[in-house]
């Protein structure tokens, strides 16, 4: 089954926008922003955030600014980027989980923040409410290497787990999906 | 079902897009929170040659003034002299009562500002900036009308309704507060509301209503800052004030209130200032030719080789932030001459310590107050 594990030899246009931005170009940072935004805001909606997606990738994109200096262009683009969005994500669910503490009752996502709400995609519930099923571990490994296309490699850097723990936690996620959708 | 159909129906779900271009806002936030990268070097070599000199002259290093120390002591003077209503009185610090909101909202903006500091005092002093800054909030919202308007209605009630509108948007920035929300809403629908054809702003009950920098430049601020946070339908407000300040630049790069050399004397170096801090932001890049931009640039390099003492507040604050956005370092330049001045001008002991006397243009508009929030801004 090939996924999306497949390869490609072409310069990465990314890496050197990057490398650009991290010597200080704002004109490169701007089109960097503007060839991954779209990307970036479907990878934290995939992962079950809408109300504040944009100021997630608003975020992600401060923090590439912030550590440009130390990018190194040793992997694709994607795997930094998605690290830190990783990060982004993460950080925001800690937050909302302290949110959640404090107003003491649980709180939807809509009504977590002031943000912008990202409409759902028509059609697209049964989809949504399938991966909201998964575990977050499985939801990430499906997120990222399905829907935005990371190679195995890459999925794995970006978490930070082995190459078969990949493979095997996507069978896994792929597994359960189907039971829902059999459902 | 296979594999391959659940990940085909999983790929069923379109993707989505950004509702608009997340990239001027981005970098407007990359440039506001831009922190001095510190070279390892840099940083122990002039602080060796510091310590050799503190040293020779007998400890005489460690009472001179530096930065840090001295927006501690502006916000403490400030947190001092802050009425039991939360504003700021002029009738105690000098300036005209009618901009008691644009005042309390400039020493507000300065205690949001304020960087907490990690060391017990740091935390005790936070804790009573945090009062500071809740009553001027309180004070703020109490003094706002349903439509949304700040104080009384005059002439020249444009500047409390901009600078106060930037103050309430730089709080909710980080107090999420329902309340906070709606008095900005009000707060910017007022301002829109006061736009004019052309895309600037003016005073209010003119016969002959003109768009004006000064004026202007506030709004623009505060509609700004509040499209970040939440009001996206206020850009193209932004982009129509923008595009007028463009179009009051003069080809040497110099501004005046409509035109540049309208004011008394030819151009404005104040107006100047205004107009580069925000036409210099790399958001709005392409509203001026690069040749312009150059020139701007220009006049800024030119105001800051000519400090003076008797340089008023307002310039200087504007001067110092288009310093920043050219990426001046605060250790060199005119940036770095700009702040020896206003270090050496802060108020040391006695009653007034921390703050700026308000001896120079405005003063009497803003007293010690304006000369105070200003200085101590321009040093951040």
């Amino acid at each position: 089954m090939p996924l999306s594990d497949h390869t490609d030899s072409l310069p990465d246009p990314d890496v050197q926008l990057m490398l650009e931005t991290a010597a200080g170009s704002e004109t490169a940072f701007a089109e960097l922003i503007r060839r991954n935004q779209n990307g970036l805001l479907n990878f934290f909606t995939r992962m079950g955030v809408y109300n504040d997606a944009e100021d997630l990738v608003q975020e992600t994109f401060v923090r590439v600014w912030k550590v440009r200096g130390k990018y190194r262009p040793k992997a694709k683009f994607s795997t930094f980027l998605y690290v830190l969005a990783r990060n982004v994500w993460a950080d925001r669910g800690r937050k909302a989980k302290r949110f959640e503490r404090l107003e003491g009752s649980l709180k939807t996502d809509a009504e977590i923040g002031g943000g912008k709400t990202v409409p759902l995609p028509a059609g697209g519930l049964d989809v949504q409410e399938a991966l909201g099923r998964l575990s977050t571990k499985l939801r990430e490994v499906i997120v990222l290497n399905i829907y935005q296309g990371l190679q195995y490699q890459e999925t794995a850097d970006v978490l930070g787990i082995p190459l078969g723990t990949v493979k095997s936690r996507i069978n896994t996620a792929l597994q359960e999906l189907r039971e829902f959708f059999n459902e | 079902m296979n594999n391959e159909e659940v990940i085909a129906r999983l790929k069923s779900v379109p993707p989505v897009a950004v509702s608009h271009d997340l990239a001027p806002e981005i970098l407007a936030k990359v440039k506001n929170r831009r922190t001095v990268r510190i070279n390892f070097w840099r940083l122990v070599i002039p602080l060796a040659a510091a310590a050799t000199v503190a040293l020779l002259l007998g400890g005489m290093w460690l009472a001179g003034a530096k930065p840090s120390d001295s927006g501690r002591q502006a916000v403490e003077w400030l947190s001092r002299t802050q009425e039991a209503d939360g504003s700021w009185s002029t009738a105690r610090w000098g300036g005209d009562k009618h901009f008691e909101v644009a005042l309390t909202s400039l020493s507000l903006i300065t205690l949001l500002d304020e960087p907490s500091s990690p060391t017990t005092a740091g935390r005790r002093q936070r804790l009573e900036i945090d009062r500071s800054i809740q009553k001027a909030i309180s004070y703020l919202v109490r003094n706002q009308q349903e439509n949304g308007q700040f104080g009384e209605l005059f002439s020249s009630a444009p500047y409390n309704q901009g600078i106060a509108t930037l103050a309430l948007a730089k709080a909710y920035e980080t107090r999420k507060d329902e309340s906070l929300r709606l008095a900005l809403n009000r707060a910017v629908s007022a301002i829109c509301a006061c736009q004019h054809a052309d895309g600037g702003w003016g005073y209010h009950q003119e016969v002959r209503p003109s768009s004006n920098l000064s004026v202007t430049l506030w709004q623009i601020e505060a509609l700004r800052l509040a499209s970040a946070l939440g009001w996206p339908q206020v850009r193209p407000n932004v982009e129509r004030g923008f595009r007028w300040m463009a179009g009051v630049a003069a080809d040497n790069g110099s501004f005046g209130y409509r035109t540049s050399g309208d004011t008394a004397g030819g151009a404005s170096p104040t107006l100047t200032a205004m107009g580069a801090m925000s036409l210099l932001d790399p958001a709005h890049m392409g509203l001026v030719t690069p040749g312009r931009r150059q020139a701007i640039k220009a006049q800024v390099q030119r105001l800051a080789a000519t400090p003076g003492p008797d340089m008023d507040y307002y310039r200087r604050y504007f001067l110092a932030a288009a310093l920043k956005k050219m990426d001046e370092t605060p250790s060199n330049g005119g940036l770095a001459s700009l702040r020896r001045d206003l270090l050496s001008q802060q108020v040391k002991r006695g009653k007034e310590a921390g703050s700026w006397k308000a001896d120079t243009q405005w003063g009497s508009a803003g007293g010690r107050i304006y000369s105070t929030a200003l200085a101590s801004l321009a040093l951040r």
